[in-house]
């Protein structure tokens, strides 16, 4: 009842984060903002015509690009420099000394700005830096990034959050039917152990860095400031890349060890078809299932699918323009992006299951061993096979699976231990 | 306490790969700015800009 109350007030926080989301993706303020955000308005600070005249006013400040200065057109415009009609974001210079920022010496950034020979057009940002946003390729980038893409990973993580929470609540644990039986039974040796908390580690790792990646700017900047969060990004952009390696060569030695096991078959749907196994439905009995039901195998090929493509872009975004140019760099980042997120939500659903949605199953990769009776009850042929049934008994069991369902099919496997 | 080796285990192979990493990709010295000459890698504002 604990696990189920536990549960339930998880998934209202969750729910009340979920509405956070929500409002933040329909109703709240744009995240795509530019750099300088102006407001242009009829009275100073509201949005109309006459700011509008200034805008353009200081537009013809930079139709000449690719120098510093004004335009050798014409005079400074005269509202050029007009404040009053604009509401500056809080912290921000006066427009007076961005525009003067813009006229000054950008040499710093000149190489990364070049101008080439295709650019034509004009920028309405008063930051050399900035036109990089104005490109319009990088502005799409730029609303998928800050705006879809977090958003979505909001949706994705509380999402997961919230349906495990509120599968909890209803369902409760998956239990034991007969009980532990005290009498355990070998399922994974050290070296899957040892491999599978390498993986993990890394993981956590850099999911963490990642989010830090992604939404610091957003959400640790209110909470720590910008020095402080400028000192985090630097550390996870660091720690991000370190820990892709073990992760990658965990993720190789996964397939390696576990690809043989993981390979779909007939009993897979049985499995699905009859509520995952029983766990949808306690009435259900899980139906005759090898050593990874179809469960885990979905986690397994999400997992090494996920991760390969995440490798795949990762190594592309630690070695930039390398092997593509900036619109390709953008939907590396994109897609790394948001494969990643998606890739928590999967996880969190991984560790739920692994810990406190199924009774006795974390032992399974902490001490590598699992109880006789939950053996038998969720990998029933894998049990049998373990306790050396012959190929006729192995194949006897396999066909169970498809026979009309028992009220207490489980007993074909065998009896079960006496619970301690 | 049965299960705590493979997990310190593989705790510390990934701490070390990931020192190591740091160390490479270091030394490597990889830059965007040695890229921006790189094919494609055009800041172009285009006639929407």
């Amino acid at each position: 009842m604990g696990y189920r109350i536990a549960g339930a007030v998880t998934a209202f926080i969750a729910a009340l984060l979920l509405l956070w989301v929500v409002v933040a993706t329909f109703l709240g303020d744009d995240l795509v903002e530019p750099t300088v955000r102006v407001t242009a308005g009829q009275q100073p600070g509201e949005t109309g015509v006459l700011a509008g005249e200034v805008l353009a006013d200081r537009t013809r400040l930079q139709r000449w690009r690719g120098e510093v200065g004004p335009s050798p057109e014409g005079e400074t415009p005269p509202q050029a420099y007009a404040s009053e009609y604009f509401a500056m974001e809080p912290g921000v210079p006066t427009p007076r000394e961005l525009v003067r920022s813009w006229q000054g010496n950008v040499a710093d950034v000149a190489e990364m700005l070049r101008p080439s020979e295709r650019v034509e057009g004009h920028s309405s940002v008063p930051y050399q830096v900035a036109q990089f946003f104005e490109d319009p390729s990088s502005r799409v980038y730029r609303e998928r990034r800050n705006d879809i893409v977090r958003h979505a990973g909001g949706w994705l993580i509380f999402g997961a959050i919230f349906v495990l929470a509120a599968f909890l609540a209803v369902r409760g644990r998956v239990e034991v039917k007969d009980g532990f039986s005290g009498e355990t039974v070998p399922r994974f040796n050290w070296l899957e152990r040892g491999n599978h908390w390498m993986v993990a580690t890394a993981f956590v790792v850099l999911g963490l860095t990642g989010l830090v990646i992604i939404y610091g700017r957003t959400l640790l900047i209110p909470l720590i400031g910008p020095q402080a969060n400028g000192d985090v990004a630097w550390a996870s952009a660091w720690l991000h890349m370190a820990f892709a390696v073990p992760f990658t060569l965990g993720l190789l030695a996964m397939i390696v060890l576990w690809v043989r096991e993981n390979i779909p078959n007939r009993l897979d749907w049985v499995w699905l078809k009859r509520g995952a196994g029983g766990m949808v439905d306690p009435r259900q009995e899980p139906p005759p299932t090898p050593k990874m039901n179809a469960g885990q195998k979905l986690i397994f090929w999400a997992v090494v699918l996920l991760g390969l493509l995440l490798v795949a872009t990762g190594v592309g975004l630690m070695f930039p323009f390398y092997w593509t140019g900036l619109v390709g760099m953008q939907w590396t980042q994109l897609i790394h992006a948001g494969l990643g997120l998606l890739m928590i939500a999967l996880i969190i659903g991984h560790i739920y299951i692994g810990t406190i949605g199924m009774e006795g199953a974390f032992q399974a990769m902490w001490n590598g061993r699992v109880d006789r009776n939950w053996a038998r009850e969720h990998h029933s042929i894998w049990y049998k096979r373990l306790m050396g049934a012959s190929e006729h008994e192995i194949e006897r069991e396999k066909a169970r699976a498809f026979e009309p369902e028992q009220p207490h099919g489980r007993d074909a496997a065998g009896p079960a231990q006496p619970a301690e | 306490m049965q299960g705590l080796g493979p997990f310190l285990g593989g705790l510390a192979v990934a701490a070390f790969l990931a020192a190591l990493t740091i160390c490479a990709y270091d030394a490597a010295q990889v830059t965007v700015a040695d890229r921006v000459d790189a094919p494609g890698v055009i800041l172009d504002h285009g006639p929407e800009g």
